[in-house]
This record gives C-alpha cells, structure tokens and sequence, in this order.
C-alpha cells in the first residue's frame, strides 16, 4: 500500500495519483490541506515509520510513499493556519529525509533549484555545458555582461518566472535591480528539451518555440527527442546525487548540437510531457513502485529492480 | 571584511562585532541585504565567481550567517531572490563562512535521529527530559520534564535526553570549547565519538554551534542536539573565548 501525500488542489499531485491508480498501484490518499486543518502527526527522525491522524484515521506513513510537498501556505485563510501549514510541509520534508531517499518518490532531500545559479555550479563536470550566467544586483556589473553577449534573464530563485531577452532598452530599468537581484544568461540559440528521470530511465521530449520561454508560446512543437547516452547518463547521476527518484531536468541545445544544462527540477510538474508520451513517464512510476514491493509488501531495493520497457531510455549506472 | 547576516535585534551579531573589533577585524552588520551589491557569475564551465561588497564597496572576505534579515519592502518573490542570491554567494565565497549554505538549506541542520516531530507531544519518561522545539523555526519553546504544557507551535520538535549524562560543546571556528561534562566523566571513547560528530558538522558548514551530546542506554555518546543559531545564554560563561576561537578562525 502506497501513501499519496500531497496537496487536492495541486494538479500535478492530482493527476500523479490518478495515473498511478489506473496502473495498479494501490493507495491511501493523506492531504495537507486536510492535515493541516484537522490533523495530527508524530513523525521520528530515525527512518521508523511515523503516523498521521487524519479526521480520526491513522495513517502510517511507511515506505513507498509518493509526495509533492508544496506550500500551501499561501492559500490558507489565516496566519494561524498559514503557519501550521508551513510547520506540516516542513516538518513532513524533514521526516522524508531521514527514509531511504529510494524509497519516497517525490522526497526533497536537497533545496538547491531554491538558488538556480548554486545549482548551476554544482550541475558542472558533467558532459554537458553550462551557460555563462550573471546574478547580481548591481546595474553595472549587469550591463558590463549584457555588453559582451545576447543574453536572457529571469529569476534566482524556483518561483515561477518567465525567462526573457535583454533588449537594448531593458538598459534603462537596470537601476530596478538595487530592488531585487535578477539571473542573466548567455542566450542559447536552439531548442529546449526536458528530461524526466524515473531512477535509472530518462525520457527527452523537445520543444520547438519562436519565444524565448517555451512555456509562452502557444504554438511551440514538442516531439520525443532521444537523449544521448553521455547526457542521459550524467541526468541519472545528477537525480541520484540529489537524492530523487524523479526529476525533470532542463535543456537548452544550440544549433551546434551542444547541450546546456538549465537547472533540475525536484519536483516537475509532468503531466503535460506524460500525456504527449502516451503516459511512458506514469508507466515508469508505476513500475518502479510496484516493483518495490515483494508479495508479502515488504520494500526491496527499488533501484535495482527497475525493469526496462518501452518509453524510455535505460541509462547506464 | 567579515559580514554579519542576521536578524536586526540579534544579539550575537551584536557581540560578533565588538569581538571583531577587538581582534582588530573590519566587520559590518547586515541589517538590509538589499543595499549589499551581490555578484556571483558562472563561467562556461560552470565555475563560480564571487563578489560580495559591503554597500561603501568595501569587498567581502568571509561571513557569519545567522539567517537573512527580512525586508518588509519586499514581496515574496523579490525575497526570494535576494534569499536564492545570498544563498548562491554564501555558498560559493572562497572565504570562511560560519552556516555557509548547502544543497539542502540556506542554514545547514544536520539530521539527528534522536528527535521526533509531533502534533501531540507525549509524557516524558521517568528518567529524561525533553527540550521541546518549534519544529519549523527551531527557536527554543521549553523543557518538559513529564508532561508538556499546552502547544506552542503548530509543530514540535521533541529530544528526549537525559541531563546529567549530557555532554555540551560550543563549535567556534576550528576550535570545540567544552561547556558542561556529563556527572559521570568522559571515556576516551566518548570523546573520539564527539571529535567524529564535531569533524561531520564542520564539514557540513557549521562554525558557531551549540553540540550536544549524551550517553544512550547503550553507553555510547551520541549527539542529541546542535543548534547552528546559538543565543548569548547558551555560551555566556564563554562568551570571550568562544568569540575570540571564531574571530582567529574568520580571520585565518
């Protein structure tokens, strides 16, 4: 028995748990919102299993369990609720971390897309390439690498921005950095490609736009793209140093063939990729849970017993 | 320089700056992080640069962290950034950093399995306390010794240990200034265990924390709590020395 942690009003958990259903992986369904209004939970910090009581039923919360923690604090009514909903969604992601991170999908046992040019330092040495980026929030520093390329920007942190081109005009509103820093890029002339990892299988889809943000332009081309196998496997090795089961990493490919890393999304919002793969991304969710489950429901080691099936690519350890 | 991040009313930053001074340290309070000018850029191979100034341009050459001071001007979103922005220059300053930020966290908190974290916190047993934790902020709520008052916290974080067999340190740069010894002495053994714990948590990019460790039924010492935001009171006893170990280790 799987435990769906999560949030009713998140789409993304929404259409997890569905897709995950329809495949056979049976489960209980435990949501913060409700957890937050009227629920208790007793959490060790020592990989025992731990316990919610949601409208009196106690859920335990024993591996393998599929989460997407994310804050809903915004939502909530009050500051009383708002900041036991923080209390619940932080103190669930600290008890997730002390479980076999192979053994929770959706775990978040490391924050760095929270600062998208530290993660950028740490995604290097790997076969791809990383763009020249800028953070500041100094105008001159701005200026002096805008002069030097065709650059893009966008925000620091993981909250949700568009990504943009500096125009020449943009130069005048560079004093509104003293605000709020911003991250500039080297702009990359090509296509994007997301990358989902489900343990050791990756799945690549491209995206065509005129735009610079894919996510704006409502004529962009997506098609399945084959990953190449150095690429593929260093996606794996970067999910599993991060401690995930699933990831959605992001591309840019120049028109030379190079591939840029962007940043590696923890908890990737996949419905719309896995719907134009004809659900290939659930199907490798649902193997790899149950799959990690004996005939007597004990966990095994999920890792290892990944089969491989059509719809992704297996990359090598 | 040596930056001090902290909250506007923090006392340690407080005494950090005249420990600064005395060791004859430029220092300087960051009260609004915004007015910092904060660089950090990526070469092609993703190599990171650095450069942290002070807002008279004075550069930044190592820092103490105690968390980024909110800017009540800002909307989340901008914090954010400014918070994504410090935490990748923290992170990458080639100088000494006390809490620098890690992949898991703008403050490093090591995971101590002896805790757990609850909605309804349980009686303690006859022979140990609990220090009893907000499980969110991790500020310091009280000592339940049997049962607990009513909840102060949406969330508690509950340590169980038992006092007299606890073992308190204060983590100051390289150096481990001993604060209180268990009733029944210390073995050889326990301090190679407490070396081992100190060797992880400065590794983890601690510099100013409170350790404590305590013997378990198995005899073995064990760290049972680490605040990496310790407050004056903690180390009041110490407060020179400590601050003195920490300034010679930012300055070295």
């Amino acid at each position: 028995m799987t435990i769906f942690l999560g949030s009713a009003a998140d789409p993304t958990f929404r259409y997890t748990v569905s897709a995950l259903r329809q495949r056979g992986v049976e489960g209980e369904i435990a949501d913060l919102g409700h957890l937050v209004l009227a629920g208790d939970l007793h959490l060790p910090l020592d990989g025992t299993t731990g316990s919610l009581d949601l409208a009196g039923r106690c859920h335990e919360l024993a591996p393998p369990l599929v989460a997407r923690l994310i804050d809903i604090s915004a939502a909530a009514p009050d500051r009383e609720l708002a900041q036991r909903a923080r209390a619940v969604q932080c103190s669930l992601a600290n008890y997730l971390a002390a479980l076999p991170w192979n053994q929770v999908v959706g775990g978040i046992q490391d924050n760095s897309n929270f600062s998208k040019a530290y993660q950028l330092s740490l995604a290097r040495g790997r076969s791809w390439s990383i763009p020249r980026t800028c953070l500041t929030n100094d105008p001159d520093q701005a200026a002096r690498f805008a002069a030097a390329r065709s650059v893009i920007y966008k925000g620091a942190s993981s909250a949700k921005t568009w990504a943009r081109e500096f125009r020449p005009e943009d130069t005048a509103r560079l004093p509104l950095l003293r605000h709020a820093p911003v991250l500039f890029q080297e702009q990359i002339t090509g296509y994007d490609v997301r990358v989902h990892v489900v343990g050791d299988r990756v799945f690549g889809e491209a995206v065509r736009a005129a735009s610079c943000d894919y996510r704006t332009d409502r004529a962009a081309a997506f098609a399945p793209v084959s990953v190449p196998e150095p690429i593929a496997a260093d996606c794996v090795r970067l999910t599993r140093a991060m401690r995930l089961v699933f990831s959605g990493v992001d591309f840019k490919v120049s028109d030379a063939g190079e591939w840029f890393f962007l940043e590696a999304n923890s908890a990737p919002c996949f419905q719309g990729y896995d719907r134009r793969l004809g659900g290939a991304i659930s199907d490798a969710l649902a193997d790899y849970l149950l799959d990690s489950t004996d005939a007597a429901g004990n966990v095994t080691s999920m890792l290892s017993r990944v089969p491989s099936s059509a719809g992704g690519t297996r990359s090598p350890r | 320089m040596l930056a001090l991040i902290g909250h506007d009313g923090d006392p340690v930053c407080d005494a950090l700056l005249r420990a600064a001074d005395r060791a004859g340290l430029r220092a300087a309070r960051v009260r609004d992080p915004a007015a910092w000018k904060v660089t950090v850029q990526l070469d092609g191979d993703g190599r990171g640069r650095v450069d942290l100034r002070a807002p008279d341009g004075t550069p930044v050459t190592c820092a103490v962290n105690r968390s980024l001071p909110p800017q009540p001007g800002l909307g989340p979103g901008e914090y954010n950034d400014l918070l994504a922005t410090w935490w990748a220059a923290l992170a990458l300053l080639p100088g000494r950093v006390v809490n620098r930020p890690s992949p898991q966290g703008f403050i490093p908190s090591p995971r101590l399995p002896g805790a757990y974290l609850t909605t309804r916190p349980r009686p303690c047993g006859t022979a140990v306390v609990a220090n009893v934790h907000d499980a969110h902020t991790g500020r310091f709520l009280y000592r339940a010794d049997g049962e607990h008052p009513s909840a102060q916290a949406p969330v508690l974080r509950v340590t169980p240990f038992d006092p007299g067999r606890a073992w308190r340190l204060m983590l100051a740069g390289d150096q481990a200034v001993e604060l209180h010894t268990p009733a029944d002495g210390l073995t050889q053994r326990d301090r190679a265990a407490g070396q081992a714990d100190i060797r992880t948590f400065k590794a983890a990019g601690l510099g100013l924390a409170l350790i404590v460790l305590s013997r378990a039924g198995d005899g073995v010492m064990r760290t049972v709590a680490v605040n990496p935001l310790p407050s004056l009171p903690h180390y009041q006893d110490y407060e020179e020395r400590v601050h003195s170990a920490l300034m010679g280790w930012l300055a070295g």
